[in-house]
């Protein structure tokens, strides 16, 4: 019985279907006729008395794409409605200048969450540049950030920057030190910077600077907010780990940049060249740092570029001092080896290179495709090799507005620790 | 088994009460004689519709986004791409003509218009009083094309946009040309002027404040004028180089969207994406390389004339044509792609970029400074891409694209070249070059369009030697030699009531139809036999010839049927009625 039943009710659909299908294509072929024959017949009515609507079975054909984009257009009549868009202006506006001398970003990375930037040039002084930055994440994570700009205060070779921060980070995660820290030991702490640091600048040349920069910095570390993970203490001691605490420190850092990309924004071709020294010391901890960064852009072909990076970071302990655990060289998160986690890898010395190639989809949008490898060692002159090398490899977009104004990033990353999305917003990130 | 009985009967009878309710299925329309509709009518009076914003992000987004979606789950639309059988314009007249409207007036494409008549184009005047100051009234002192409104001392009003500096004509000698080729096709377009205006015939006015892009009133200052001064280019005698364009009478209610009509004007019938002449413009825009064709480079004025307030419809901005870029040069991307192709960009991730297309080959290659990137090596008159997809031209047909072609074809080397001078470039190797590239394009685009249609026109009864009756057809491909006559070869039939009354007539090379004896006779018969089936004896009289090409040794094509009025033996001369064309 109950077969007999399906059976019917198979029948039935398929009838149902059958009638359908042959409905709407009489009727198709009916009314593509009768608009064949009315266009014959209308062409010699007056237009205005013409019938131009659509029929009744196209009303019905296009109700699916109406309801699908029913949401987009509620969006679109909300917005006209609420004159969002207006106070969206009115709002940047406020904060924008019309010759962008006053500007406003909204900003987004995953370090430093949500927020925007504010930036005034021709403050006081023609090239003087004021920038204010805060920005909020989940867990309390924060940054405020100001810093004033001048790279001709004395005169047009002499210029001066003065940066002050503050950047909570409530879910730092430590692994231990060195090059085969396990995944299982990572774990869980907060850091607090409060930074501030006043570089005189000397520029022989216009895409070149040295820099000399005193600095206080004030770190304290405490329990971490991810509850996902174990806490600091949990693995290790503060005999363990220099730092363990935190502290204050003074530095002094000495600094080449050379920047002879053809395009800030977009590079092509040239390269960037930053070699930095970092004298940091405290009642324990003091360290030397030594940076070494260079990236150079190559044009392929027809706008696709090639850009390499190689970066290399030393830390010798000052005297007896030893570097605070949070300081050490680091890989994995937004900038080196972007398929880790934050810090994956933690060690004195650092070795670090990438190629990205990018292509241009269109004016506005980049695709990227990237490789990257990297290690650290305890001791680069002493102990390195080419094993045990960590690698990431992904690809993603780049949107930027035609004046340089909005960069968007959404890259995916992959390395032998999972997948991670990464998204950007006004931020270089990940760039090379 | 009842339940499926029960739906079985609902689904015929579903069926039959569609199939009954829809006499398309068992009837055909019937031509009768009378002259193909020249007038439109929609110039009645009507109120005054309010003002209508079009926004810039709302128009992108309902084109780029919204409109795709929706029609790619348009199941109809689907179903008619599959048949081929498009949805064609709802404007046109028996002759598949577009009437005169106030969207459109029948000019170069249906009378040659004189060389004068093509390089004055709407221009009524010289443009802004040659001497005495100008009154600055209005700017746009800030975005990618700032300009001044200023009152001379006529007291006309003009909207004045410069030259950038470093690139002398660019900006302004398309506004002139590209304007007057779009209004010798048809189009209502402003009065452009080329203007050379002393800087210090400028005055601002009293109070002049302009709306900054955050819409914000902001007041114009001296500086504000000075700044734009600086940016524009300077002739060798110190003066400014600007397109004088004359403010439109009547007044201002709005640009007018690509589709859709106007709900508060009554004479706007016909949604506009299903009106010829919006989708034919796609040929002729694609011709002038103008690629910014969005609603808000258009502009609705409700005008006064006869004594009639009614609205008039303009095209209004050519910023973005031939070379221009609009902020500097085009580039050859121009045309290519729109702002966000996603296929194209898909296709370019997918190939990790190494499929290289050959406009980016041309990409910073040096051009002229007053010219930009304009050529004819990579126009592709059907596959031309504009900035932001224009609803009228997705929806334009072959029909379309034939008409659009029709009017740019119409254009001989000799009009192009005097509507190029008035562009007025300041080198002459300039005005050459723009001149060959448009005529080159032009060619590719009636070759590309007359393949795609059978492209016979003109259709004239003409008294032949030997007393017969003889239709001659201009076949267009052949008028403007992509074809050769003699490897042309027609063959034609006659239909009464869209049935085959004899079989195939053939004529080779010749372009006309020889009424021959087995068609004098078909007529003959269908006379004696014919007893005012309907009623009205000029109804039973109206036959038509259905027209195919054949080109080299290639099949036959697509046929187009030209239907006419045979009177009755010494009651007067044969008419053409009207024409159908196989899209």
């Amino acid at each position: 019985m109950k077969k007999e039943q399906r059976t019917a009710k198979r029948q039935q659909f398929i009838y149902l279907l059958i009638s359908v299908t042959l409905t709407f294509c009489c009727q198709s072929q009916g009314f593509a006729q009768q608009k064949a024959d009315d266009d014959a017949a209308d062409n010699q009515r007056p237009v205005q008395e013409r019938d131009v609507g659509d029929s009744f079975i196209e009303n019905v054909a296009e109700l699916p794409g109406q309801i699908i984009t029913l949401p987009f257009h509620l969006l679109v009549e909300g917005v006209k409605l609420l004159q969002l868009q207006r106070g969206y202006l009115r709002m940047t506006d406020w904060l924008t200048s019309e010759d962008e001398t006053r500007r406003f970003r909204p900003i987004f990375s995953p370090g430093s969450g949500g927020g925007g930037t504010f930036t005034q040039t021709n403050l006081f002084h023609n090239s003087m540049r004021l920038r204010a930055h805060a920005s909020f994440g989940n867990r309390s994570r924060r940054l405020i950030l100001g810093s004033l700009h001048d790279p001709a205060l004395f005169s047009q070779k002499w210029g001066f920057h003065l940066n002050a921060f503050n950047h909570r980070k409530p879910d730092e995660d430590f692994y231990g030190a060195g090059n085969d820290a396990r995944e299982m030991d990572r774990t869980d702490f907060l850091e607090e910077e409060t930074n501030v640091m006043g570089t005189f600048l000397f520029y022989p040349r216009q895409s070149m600077s040295f820099g000399l920069g005193v600095g206080y910095s004030d770190v304290s570390i405490n329990a971490g907010r991810d509850e996902g993970q174990p806490n600091l203490d949990s693995l290790f001691t503060p005999s363990q780990l220099p730092g363990f605490f935190g502290g204050t420190m003074g530095t002094v850092t000495l600094k080449f940049y050379r920047d002879a990309r053809n395009e800030a924004g977009h590079p092509t071709r040239g390269g960037e060249q930053l070699l930095a020294v970092q004298f940091s010391r405290d009642g324990d901890l003091g360290f030397v740092k030594y940076t070494l960064d260079l990236r150079k852009y190559i044009e392929l072909f027809y706008g696709r570029v090639l850009a390499l990076r190689v970066r290399g970071d030393m830390t010798e302990d000052l005297g007896d001092r030893e570097v605070p655990f949070y300081r050490l060289p680091g890989l994995g998160g937004e900038d080196l080896l972007k398929g880790y986690q934050s810090f994956r890898f933690r060690d004195d010395d650092l070795a670090y290179v990438s190629a990205e190639y990018r292509v241009p989809l269109n004016p506005m949008v980049y695709m990227t495709v990237f490789i990257e490898e990297g290690r650290v060692f305890r001791n680069i002159f002493k102990d390195f090799t080419m094993s045990n090398w960590h690698y990431s490899y992904g690809g993603g977009l780049r949107l930027r507005a035609p004046n340089g104004g909005l960069i968007t990033t959404i890259l995916i990353a992959r390395s032998a620790e999972g997948t991670r999305f990464l998204f950007g917003l006004n931020t270089e990130l990940g760039g090379i | 088994m009842p339940g499926s009985g029960k739906t079985a009967f609902v689904g015929l009878t579903l069926l039959f009460i569609l199939l009954v309710s829809n006499p398309g299925c068992s009837s055909h329309a019937q031509y009768t004689r009378q002259p193909a509709l020249s007038e439109e009518a929609d110039d009645r009076s009507i109120q005054q519709p309010d003002y209508q914003e079009v926004g810039l992000y709302e128009d992108g987004l309902e084109n780029v986004a919204g409109r795709p979606v929706k029609d790619f789950f348009n199941l109809a639309a689907h179903y008619r791409k599959l048949t081929n059988n498009h949805k064609q314009a709802k404007n046109v007249n028996a002759l598949q003509e577009v009437p005169n409207s106030t969207w459109f007036t029948n000019r170069h494409g249906t009378r040659r218009m004189s060389k004068d008549e093509l390089q004055r184009g709407p221009n009524r005047g010289t443009g802004s009083a040659a001497e005495g100051q100008l009154i600055i009234t209005g700017a746009k002192v800030q975005g990618v094309s700032p300009g001044f409104t200023i009152k001379d001392s006529r007291g006309d009003v003009y909207f004045l946009k410069f030259d950038l500096k470093g690139y002398p004509d660019l900006n302004t000698a398309p506004e002139v040309i590209t304007m007057k080729f779009v209004y010798a096709c048809g189009y209502n377009t402003p009065e452009n002027y080329i203007v050379n205006i002393a800087g210090e015939r400028f005055r601002l006015g009293e109070g002049v404040t302009y709306t900054n892009k955050y819409l914000r009133e902001v007041d114009v200052k001296v500086e504000d004028i000075q700044e734009v001064l600086n940016r524009a280019h300077r002739n060798a005698d110190g003066s400014y180089r600007a397109v004088a364009s004359k403010l439109l009478p009547g007044k201002p209610v709005g640009p007018f969207k690509y589709a859709g009509t106007r709900k508060d004007d009554g004479n706007d019938h016909v949604p506009h994406n299903h009106r010829r002449e919006m989708r034919g413009y796609k040929v002729i825009a694609a011709w002038l390389n103008s690629v910014d064709t969005k609603a808000n480079n258009t502009l609705d004025m409700y005008v006064e004339e006869d004594g009639r307030q009614f609205v008039r419809h303009y095209i209004i901005d050519f910023a973005t044509s031939l070379g221009a870029g609009g902020n500097g040069p085009a580039s050859s991307r121009r045309g290519k792609h729109g702002a966000a192709d996603v296929g194209n960009m898909i296709l370019r991730a997918l190939t990790l970029g190494f499929w290289v297309e050959p406009f980016e080959k041309k990409l910073g290659e040096k051009t002229s400074p007053s010219v930009g990137y304009f050529d004819s090596e990579l126009y592709d008159p059907g596959d031309f891409a504009f900035i932001i997809p224009n609803p009228a031209f997705k929806r334009a047909t072959e029909l379309d694209g034939f008409w659009g072609a029709k009017l740019v074809m119409s254009f001989s080397d000799d009009d192009i070249r005097a509507i190029v001078e008035t562009g007025e470039y300041s080198n002459k190797s300039d005005e050459e070059y723009v001149t060959r590239i448009l005529i080159e394009r032009r060619d590719k685009t009636g070759r590309y369009w007359f393949k795609k249609i059978n492209p016979l026109a003109n259709f004239q009864f003409v008294a032949a030697t030997d007393s017969k009756r003889v239709v001659s057809f201009d076949d267009l491909a052949v008028t403007y030699g992509f074809e050769v006559a003699g490897q042309t070869t027609y063959r034609y039939r006659l239909r009464y009531r869209n049935k085959n009354l004899t079989g195939y007539a053939y004529a080779s090379g010749e372009s006309e139809l020889v009424f021959n004896s087995d068609i004098v006779q078909a007529i003959e018969e269908i006379s004696s036999t014919s007893t005012n089936d309907s009623g009205n004896s000029e109804v039973d009289r109206i036959f038509s010839f259905r027209i195919e090409t054949q080109r080299g040794r290639s099949g036959f094509g697509k046929h187009v049927e030209v239907y006419f009025y045979l009177p009755p033996p010494g009651s007067g001369i044969p008419e053409i009625v009207a024409l159908e064309r196989e899209n």
